[in-house]
């Protein structure tokens, strides 16, 4: 097998949470444009809907699958739909997440503190125990963390502890899994999807020069879906056959 | 372009440090493989020789450098032979390094311990400088660090502080040289290559029993086309916004 076969996908069954926009749209296409079939999966219908067709309009093959990722029945549901619909699941994409909170931990309430850790923390630990009981043959796991995990963010200290789980569970699932299925995170860097520029507090496109700079990003750009749809790919193909419980920074630089 | 294309190293040209033979040969069929032109460096004029004329039967295009990395002319002059021979430099892996010395810290004679960090250490800066400079057009460096930059290791803290350094090396001349050439560290875990197995007195009928002393979660030890596959990530244009980092690929220790 030469070395560029290593990166493909083809056979392949993977699920993305958060597959709706932003970053988990840009994850989806990437593992199609490799050759998985792919299952989108998030709250809002229309999202999946929309993104599951560009995929098949491009020869893709893709199903949406409305899902609440804190509720572990649906998750349930949601892994059991692949393999009903493609005969086996291989790819986990723990992407969903998020916190519509921000402010300083004294001032967070106990509810903006717990819906934080239900949709960040537990929904990766329950969406991973729902698939890896149907990755007989094997599989990969990657869930997207942050760099938050990493280093003080005020104001988004409930985020930055719930991705520091989010890590810690890589490493111990990808012990606990080894050698059949291979657990890895990606830690984005800034990528202005529309989600985090409201998190930020751009409201549009014109603000993104100016905080690209007041960020220092030292390849002096933003981050795209496509950039962390690559390294999905490179984490879930056999070109990483020997990687597992390792957390790898997209952050272009930081 | 599609996301695959975006794994291809056609157009780039390579040099592989420490090309001659295990991890180094590995990685350089492997940027082959994936488009590149590759020039080879070792000292052993054969090693070479060998591994470009099996990339050229394969139909790469592959150049041989006999190359002292512990001589900075002799770095200077591998760069300049990629920019004669193939047009231009855009990846460089330094690869080059190992340690002859094994015992404690308090045991490593000075010539010892120079000797592993101008093969370790001194080499990955010369080497970068010598490289980036003729890199105007930007590039993609890689250092093979290893998993003993990490954590103790009795017996190889030489070679330890050596790795650790050139993580941080790493970590500074990604942001010194960004945007125009990126700069990331892959460190392997256990690879039992000709070198490794010569280091620890073994050779393959005591790989069962290492591997059982290893316990490397992925249960098998790592080969050097692990090495290669994350090598060709680092180097193509799929990593783009990465620099700066540190890839374990270690079966998951």
């Amino acid at each position: 097998m030469g070395v560029l076969d290593q990166y493909r996908l083809d056979g392949q069954v993977a699920v993305v949470t958060g597959g709706g926009r932003g970053l988990g749209e840009g994850i989806a296409h990437a593992l199609s444009d490799a050759g998985a079939a792919v299952v989108v999966a998030a709250r809002r219908g229309a999202e999946v809907d929309k993104v599951a067709a560009d995929i098949n309009a491009k020869g893709g093959r893709a199903i949406a699958v409305p899902t609440d990722v804190t509720n572990s029945q649906a998750l349930e549901a949601l892994a059991q739909a692949a393999v009903d619909t493609f005969g086996k699941l291989t790819i986990l994409v723990n992407n969903a997440g998020g916190s519509r909170a921000m402010g300083p931990l004294t001032e967070l309430s106990s509810k903006d503190w717990q819906d934080c850790l239900d949709l960040n923390v537990t929904a990766v630990w329950a969406a991973t125990v729902a698939a890896v009981k149907r990755m007989t043959g094997g599989g990969s796991i990657v869930n997207i963390s942050s760099l938050v995990a990493r280093g003080p963010i005020p104001g988004s200290g409930h985020y930055g502890a719930a991705k520091a789980a989010v890590n810690s569970l890589t490493e111990t699932f990808a012990r606990e899994l080894a050698p059949n299925i291979r657990v890895n995170a990606i830690m984005p860097g800034y990528i202005p999807t529309e989600v985090m520029m409201a998190a930020l507090g751009v409201t549009d496109e014109s603000g993104l020069p100016a905080l690209a700079k007041q960020l220092a990003i030292p390849m002096g750009t933003f981050g795209k879906p496509q950039d962390i749809g690559a390294a999905v790919v490179y984490l879930c193909s056999p070109a990483s056959g020997w990687v597992t419980g390792q957390m790898l920074p997209v952050t272009g630089g930081h | 372009m599609g996301i695959l294309d975006q794994y291809r190293l056609d157009g780039q040209v390579a040099v592989v440090t420490g090309g001659g033979r295990g991890i180094g040969e590995g990685i350089a069929h492997a940027l082959s493989e994936a488009g590149a032109s590759v020039v080879l460096a070792a000292r052993r004029k054969d090693d070479v020789d060998k591994v470009a004329a099996d990339i050229r039967a394969k139909g790469g295009k592959a150049l041989a450098v006999p190359t002292d990395v512990t001589n900075s002319q002799s770095l200077d002059a591998l760069a300049q032979a990629a920019v004669d021979n193939f047009g231009k430099l855009s990846i460089w892996v330094n690869n080059a390094g190992g340690s002859t010395y094994m015992g404690p810290l308090t045991g490593a004679s000075p010539g010892a311990w120079q000797h592993c960090m101008d093969t370790n250490l001194t080499s990955v800066w010369e080497g970068t400088v010598a490289a980036v400079k003729r890199m105007a057009d930007g590039g993609a460096v890689i250092n093979i660090s290893s998993r003993a930059a990490r954590g103790p290791v009795p017996g190889s803290g030489h070679y330890g502080a050596a790795k650790a350094a050139v993580n941080s090396l790493t970590e500074t001349f990604a942001r010194e040289l960004a945007p125009r050439v990126r700069v990331n560290a892959i460190e392997p875990a256990w690879i039992p290559t000709e070198v490794v197995m010569n280091a620890l007195g073994i050779d393959e009928s005591g790989l069962p029993a290492l591997l059982e002393k290893a316990k490397i979660p992925a249960g098998r030890f790592g080969t050097p086309m692990d090495i290669g596959a994350a090598v060709v990530y680092l180097s193509a244009p799929a990593s783009a916004w990465i620099t700066g980092q540190i890839w374990p690929v270690t079966g998951g220790l």
